[in-house]
């Protein structure tokens, strides 16, 4: 028996994990091999010390404060965003039903019987309460992130890319056709549907 | 590992365990202050880093304050907490890694010993050597001789396999031995 071997089993030795015939074995190596006897009782130490460290460590500041906004917050500003985000998404989807659109049209098909600037800004409140909604619920998604499995969330990121990337190009032909109601309902439609994907996230890990 | 049951002994804690499962955040409050040193103590040697290591401690609380529910009075709640936090420092420590990889060309698992770090002393008490032990090894290292956690317990917690789990002791506890001898 080398000192490579032995080496190699200090920490079984020491933890008493190895058979009886290895532990004599190792141990009559340490009866003569002074560089092993020292690796092994330099070890015995390490753990001695290891275990005598207090579990207990004070903390650089008092975090309390901190926790006790976030216990406060989100629940606050998710019980009344919602109500005002269900009352811009009926705004838009009346003012697309009383511009005479059905279904979701395309692009194109513009039919708009109301002034491009109510829509306009109808739209923006819209946006600006989703815009509340997301990022609360993402800030949760953010710290719950650790629970979920790796893969989990790749897919949950991956699906709201898709959703951003739909709602950009939207928001694009919008720019060029700022009075078409369509869009302006298929845009909510991809907000409400990130804001959708987010709370299910939540809901499934017991957050909200 | 050995704590007491929470129903046999502090009728105290029992009863603020209680409150907060219904809601109350003074009671919590009070878990949060009985129980924030043994939570920063498992976050800080896990991480082996401040910041990530605060980050983690919150996210303890807060996991903790949501599933509450989920506590059952026949364990100790002090292990209950310890186990969301050891999970929550694992996770805080791979998202500081990939904030210092995307930031810095230092690879953590390769970060040179203290006796060779710009100047830092060559003696070194037990935290600092900890603190300078790559990733993985230090994970384990903690968990198993400082925790007392078994391997097949550190395998699941860090998704790697038994084995693994016994050559990175190894390879911590060879590290630790020439650092601390210098």
């Amino acid at each position: 028996m080398n000192c490579d071997y032995v080496l190699e089993r200090i920490d079984d030795y020491v933890d008493g994990a190895l058979t009886a015939r290895d532990q004599e074995a190792v141990a009559g190596h340490l009866d003569f091999c002074r560089a092993c006897s020292e690796a092994v009782a330099q070890t015995e130490v390490l753990l001695s010390a290891a275990r005598a460290l207090p579990k207990d460590l004070e903390p650089p500041r008092d975090q309390w404060p901190a926790i006790a906004a976030q216990i406060e917050r989100p629940a606050r500003e998710l019980r009344w965003m919602r109500p005002a985000l269900a009352t811009a998404a009926v705004v838009l989807l009346a003012w697309a039903g009383w511009t005479g659109l059905s279904g979701l049209p395309a692009p194109e098909a513009r039919d708009v019987a109301g002034p491009p600037e109510t829509l306009r800004t109808a739209l923006a409140g819209a946006e600006d309460d989703c815009a509340v909604v997301r990022r609360a619920l993402m800030e949760l998604y953010e710290q719950e992130r650790a629970q979920l499995p790796v893969e989990a969330c790749a897919e949950v990121d991956a699906g709201l890319a898709e959703i951003r990337a739909a709602a950009a190009l939207i928001g694009d032909a919008l720019r060029d056709d700022p009075g078409n109601a369509g869009l302006a309902k298929l845009l909510m439609t991809a907000r409400t549907q990130e804001i959708d994907v987010l709370e299910r996230v939540l809901v499934a890990v017991g957050t909200v | 590992m050995g704590l007491p049951q929470t129903s046999t002994l502090e009728p105290d804690l029992l009863s603020d365990v209680h409150k907060a499962r219904a809601g109350d955040t003074a009671a919590f409050e009070r878990l949060y202050i009985r129980h924030v040193g043994r939570v920063h103590g498992l976050c800080r040697r896990l991480t082996g880093e401040a910041q990530a290591a605060e980050d983690a401690v919150q996210e303890t609380f807060m996991q903790a304050w949501r599933k509450r529910e989920q506590f059952r009075d026949d364990g100790p709640f002090e292990a209950w907490l310890c186990a969301i936090a050891a999970r929550t420092a694992l996770m805080a420590r791979r998202r500081w890694t990939r904030y210092l990889n995307v930031f810095s060309t230092q690879d953590p698992e390769t970060v040179p010993r203290p006796a060779q770090r710009n100047g830092v002393p060559a003696r070194l008490d037990l935290e600092q050597a900890m603190d300078a032990l790559p990733e993985r090894a230090r994970q384990v290292f903690v968990l198993h001789d400082v925790e007392g956690y078994l391997h097949g317990e550190i395998a699941g917690l860090l998704g790697v396999t038994t084995g693994t789990s016994k050559s990175q002791l190894h390879r911590a506890r060879k590290l630790l031995r020439e650092s601390l001898s210098q």
